[in-house]
């Protein structure tokens, strides 16, 4: 999958500069003039551009009614748009996730560049479509950008469903999902049989499993691939912290261990966008920040994966 | 029912640790000036256990009842159901633990003679100031604000702790199988829960429900009519 790198001219440096200095102060529903040019990753089906670094909502965005976290989330919203991200992913089994982001949507105004992606979920096929109108009252939106079949979840139903949705326009784009490795035969399977537009996968430096079938086979059938869980939960932030980067995680500009491990994740070319879930402000804006760094080739790939594996 | 088994209990804890707390801090500020009014509720437990007088035993059960049903409300049905699906189906369980609890506490009957310190009774004292008392401060101890206390009345731990230790006191063997499944079940869900979130806190579930074991499985059966004559000498 090809690379849309961002081209850098005075007017983006400028709008960068002024979106991270004067972020509280930015004019709501300006996130067109203010994002910053972020590399991206064309989705096969349609040619359109996506930003490479994502949001993910699970277990984050389950807030509830606190309105305390849920401005919190709001507040990460905001700095996701301003970092120019556009993909957020979230599913009716997320708790309260979808109304936290219905209200950071209202609250940051129409004209957020906000890619919806959501999830159908359940065993009954019959309640396929009420759930999907449930999803889209709690978000907020008129329609999903992005529709996928949670877990294989009833897939067969599901995916019939959200083909005929596709059809009339209803939803742009659909897909599956798994965060279990050992479904990936079954997986496997379905991107052989069925027309996918995007696949999700749970993917990091650890847990490598996808990169033997699953996004070989995406690359070949020109399937576009979120992957999720980069961090394993945080899981392994924290088993990293306190040992110390690689110095040449600075040929990639890695300044971290979660922009380390970010990067490897979005580096391998069938990942279309990676979707980092976080409650804070400074870690999106560092996310988003291995959008628009180099990234680590294929023998750096290698290396980061022994280094972190032996540590 | 392959995909069911196919999750893990991580995969349906889908809130943060720090959410779990703030839930309580919400239930705190709502229930606000009346706080104090809720735990002095909750001392009356501790005094109400030791009366004879039956109307005080009666107001007693309906005192620990009405703090199932508040919990149920206040944090299953407005707060947790929110953030975690699963908890509005505890909801009818809670009510049904408040009717068991009306119903061993206006039959005398299904109560245990009161009439010394025995081990099961003073187990059963133990726990329940633990629960009106300490069990608030446990935040402290594990560095959350107060805050985010557990009260007897509005935390379903706090409440079920004190009911195991007012079903030690209280109630007759018998009525022991009617007021403890739903305590222990809703302490040891919530102590999954609080293993899975990693919380330190965790430990405190277990060791309540291994010590109301303990006590239960280690002490005489007592008879199980209150208050009744001692048999006539000849």
């Amino acid at each position: 999958m090809t690379d849309i790198t961002p081209t850098l001219t005075r007017r983006h440096l400028l709008q960068q500069s002024l979106a991270l200095a004067g972020a509280s102060m930015l004019p709501l529903g300006g996130w067109a003039d203010v994002a910053p040019a972020v590399r991206s990753r064309a989705i096969p089906s349609s040619g359109e551009a996506m930003p490479i670094v994502g949001l993910g909502t699970w277990i984050t965005f389950n807030v509830g009614n606190d309105t305390t976290l849920l401005n919190e989330s709001a507040a990460v919203m905001a700095a996701f748009f301003e970092a120019g991200g556009r993909m957020i992913d979230s599913s009716p089994m997320y708790g309260s996730s979808q109304n936290t982001l219905g209200f950071g949507l209202n609250k940051l105004g129409e004209s957020t560049p906000v890619f919806s992606a959501d999830k159908v979920w359940t065993s009954n096929a019959n309640n396929g479509a009420s759930q999907i109108e449930t999803s889209e009252q709690r978000w907020g939106v008129p329609r999903f950008d992005l529709l996928q079949v949670h877990n294989l979840v009833n897939w067969e139903s599901h995916l019939r469903l959200l083909r005929r949705m596709k059809a009339a326009g209803e939803v742009r784009y659909i897909g599956i999902t798994t965060s279990e490795s050992r479904r990936h035969a079954e997986f496997e399977n379905v991107m052989h049989g069925q027309p996918l537009d995007f696949i999700q996968v749970s993917y990091n430096i650890l847990n490598r499993d996808s990169e033997n079938r699953i996004l070989p086979l995406a690359m070949d059938k020109g399937i576009a691939v979120i992957a999720n869980r980069p961090f394993q939960q945080r899981r392994l932030i924290h088993h990293l912290e306190g040992k110390p980067l690689p110095p040449w995680a600075q040929e990639f500009d890695a300044t971290s261990w979660s922009q380390f491990l970010l990067k490897y994740v979005i580096s391998h070319p069938a990942i279309t966008c990676a979707i980092p879930a976080t409650t804070r402000v400074d870690h999106v804006r560092e996310n988003m920040a291995c959008a628009a760094g180099p990234l680590p080739d294929a023998t750096q790939r290698e290396r980061m994966a022994a280094y972190v594996r032996d540590l | 029912m392959d995909t069911w088994l196919s999750y893990h209990l991580s995969d349906f804890m889908l809130f943060s640790e720090r959410v779990y707390w703030r839930l309580f801090d919400q239930i705190n500020s709502l229930v606000g000036a009346f706080l104090p009014a809720v735990i002095a509720l909750g001392c009356l437990l501790l005094v109400g256990v030791w009366s004879r007088h039956r109307a005080v035993q009666i107001a007693t059960a309906l005192l620990l009842a009405a703090f199932w049903i508040s919990s149920a409300c206040l944090f299953l049905w407005l707060h947790y159901a929110p953030v975690n699906w699963a908890a509005r189906y505890a909801v009818p369980f809670f009510l049904l633990e408040a009717g068991l609890i009306l119903l061993v506490g206006i039959n005398p009957q299904l109560n245990r003679p009161l009439t010394r310190w025995d081990a099961r009774g003073s187990v059963g004292f133990v726990m329940l100031v633990y629960a009106v008392i300490a069990h608030p401060f446990t935040s402290l101890m594990f560095g959350r604000p107060l805050g985010s206390a557990e009260f007897v009345g509005l935390a379903p731990d706090a409440t079920a702790l004190a009911t195991l230790g007012y079903a030690l006191m209280v109630a007759s063997n018998k009525a022991l199988w009617l007021l403890l499944p739903i305590s222990v079940i809703a302490l040891a869900l919530s102590g999954l829960t609080l293993y899975t979130l990693g919380t330190p806190e965790a430990w405190v579930i277990p060791i309540a429900l291994l010590v109301t074991l303990a006590t239960l499985f280690s002490t005489k059966p007592l008879a199980d009519a209150t208050n009744t004559a001692p048999p006539a000498r000849p």
